[in-house]
């Protein structure tokens, strides 16, 4: 088998949950659907089942680890069902972008606000907040405007405390503008 | 072919630190640099395509520090070749800072379209062999600040003809580059695959070494993992300590990711790397 051939299943194998599972239980045959002859398996069926799945294990746990970092508030607001969730979600490949953990986790959020049950708003409100913050640290200029239903800037974010937020960068080599206007109270400036 | 005096004039550059975001407030708290850091290690990927305000902390740490790139995503292993919009930035990025020297993995971290996420092994063959060179060679075209490279750990063994040992040598050969050491990833190997850390080191070019990153990991259902999560344990400085002594080793760097400690924790550390080095006249 070329390298070519061993880098490409290999790359499967490691961040493909189900063809791992099909390959634990007849690696022969989910190497054969993969296009791989009998005589080039041999070298990917010599490899230990153990080592395969404790690497592509340490993969997700990485990628969750950096997800967790880039959305420390939802996590840790979401418990065990954040780790739930991203188990789901990891089928999907991590992006091939420059900033590949950020887009990882700009791409869950987009998951979890498609497969989360209705009645998390405040989880999906903080999610959002989040991800917008996580937009802010990308180039480019940018209008971000939000309506909020909690208080998804304070530690509580169950507290009811419906207000808009709006994110400005009119030049993309300035820092971005965040205003917050309380619906039912005075406009004021909260930071630069 | 290795040219041992192009690696040689580099300049010592000390005791350094692999630059986190949660250092940057001990790292820049005054004009001029932390006095127990020579120069630091930054991570491409934190630098490319970003905002302004990453841009202002490079600026900031540029005008303090050293700073060293270290690519992750470069795929030097990859037998489908490089991702030329990358090396593109990649580029960009090294020539603003001119650095002495910048460093990337011998590994793969895509492949089919697909990118893995991590630092992935190759196994130590003629073939892989001839894939790194080739896109190092490639690499050389577009970058000319010297290159090293760095060992991996790996859970899986792709075999190969080769030692990794051998390996490594025969890839510093052919392309000249120099080595950056990686003594945990070093023992955290000889741990997981039962080999000799000292006699792995005896197989390598040790004048090729030119910088080292050294931090402690944590063990996971019977195998060590380099989490960059905890202190140095005694063996990997006892390691450093024998490669310090034999190797003309141009500066070290604490890679700490992690479940980090107070910054004089790190002081610590660095510390006791200064003196080590300092016993063997690699820096002053």
């Amino acid at each position: 088998m070329s390298l070519l051939q061993q880098q490409q299943i290999l790359a499967r194998l490691l961040t493909d949950v189900e063809l791992r599972q099909q390959f634990e239980l007849n690696g022969p045959a989910t190497l054969l659907s993969l296009g791989i002859s009998n005589a080039d398996a041999d070298a990917l069926l010599a490899l230990a089942q153990s080592q395969l799945k404790l690497f592509a294990d340490t993969l997700l746990q990485k990628r969750l680890h950096m997800i967790t970092k880039m959305l420390p508030r939802s996590s840790q607001a979401m418990g065990t069902e954040f780790k739930a969730l991203f188990k789901q979600y990891a089928q999907t490949p991590l992006p091939d972008l420059a900033q590949k953990h950020l887009q990882d986790a700009l791409q869950f959020v987009s998951w979890l606000q498609l497969n989360l049950p209705a009645e998390q708003a405040s989880w999906r409100e903080l999610l959002d907040y989040e991800a917008v913050d996580l937009k802010t640290r990308l180039p480019g200029r940018g209008l971000i405007f939000r309506r909020y239903h909690f208080a998804v800037w304070q530690q509580d974010i169950a507290q009811q405390s419906p207000a808009l937020c709006l994110w400005l960068r009119l030049n993309p080599g300035a820092n971005w503008w965040y205003l917050r206007l309380p619906i039912w109270s005075n406009l004021y400036k909260v930071k630069e | 072919m290795f040219n041992p005096l192009s690696l040689q004039s580099l300049p010592p550059l000390g005791v350094g630190l692999g630059f986190r975001a949660p250092f940057a407030s001990a790292l820049l708290k005054t004009e001029t640099k932390h006095s127990a850091v020579d120069f630091l290690e930054i991570t491409v990927e934190h630098y490319l395509d970003v905002g302004p305000a990453k841009q202002q902390e490079l600026s900031a740490l540029k005008e303090r520090y050293t700073l060293i790139p270290h690519g992750l995503n470069l795929s030097l292993g990859s037998a489908e070749g490089l991702d030329f919009d990358y090396l593109k930035q990649l580029s960009s990025l090294i020539q603003q800072l001119d650095p002495p020297w910048w460093s990337e993995h011998v590994c793969f971290t895509r492949a089919g379209g697909i990118q893995i996420g991590h630092l992935s092994p190759l196994p130590f063959s003629a073939e892989a062999l001839d894939v790194l060179s080739e896109n190092i060679e490639t690499v050389k075209q577009q970058i000319s600040t010297p290159l090293i490279l760095e060992n991996i750990t790996y859970m899986l063994s792709l075999g190969g003809e080769l030692k990794e040992a051998e390996f490594l040598a025969e890839l510093c050969n052919r392309t000249g580059c120099g080595l950056l050491l990686d003594i945990t990833n070093l023992y955290i190997n000889s741990v997981n695959h039962a080999y000799d850390a000292y006699a792995f080191l005896d197989k390598l070019p040790l004048d090729q070494v030119v910088q080292l990153h050294f931090v402690g990991g944590h063990s996971e259902q019977g195998y060590l993992i380099d989490s960059h999560s905890h202190p140095t344990p005694e063996p990997i400085w006892a390691l450093m300590e024998e490669v310090l002594k034999r190797a003309p080793v141009k500066g070290v760097i604490l890679e700490r990711d992690d479940n980090l400690p107070t910054f004089e924790d790190l002081v610590f550390e660095l510390e006791r790397a200064r003196k080590i080095g300092q016993r063997y006249g690699r820096w002053p």
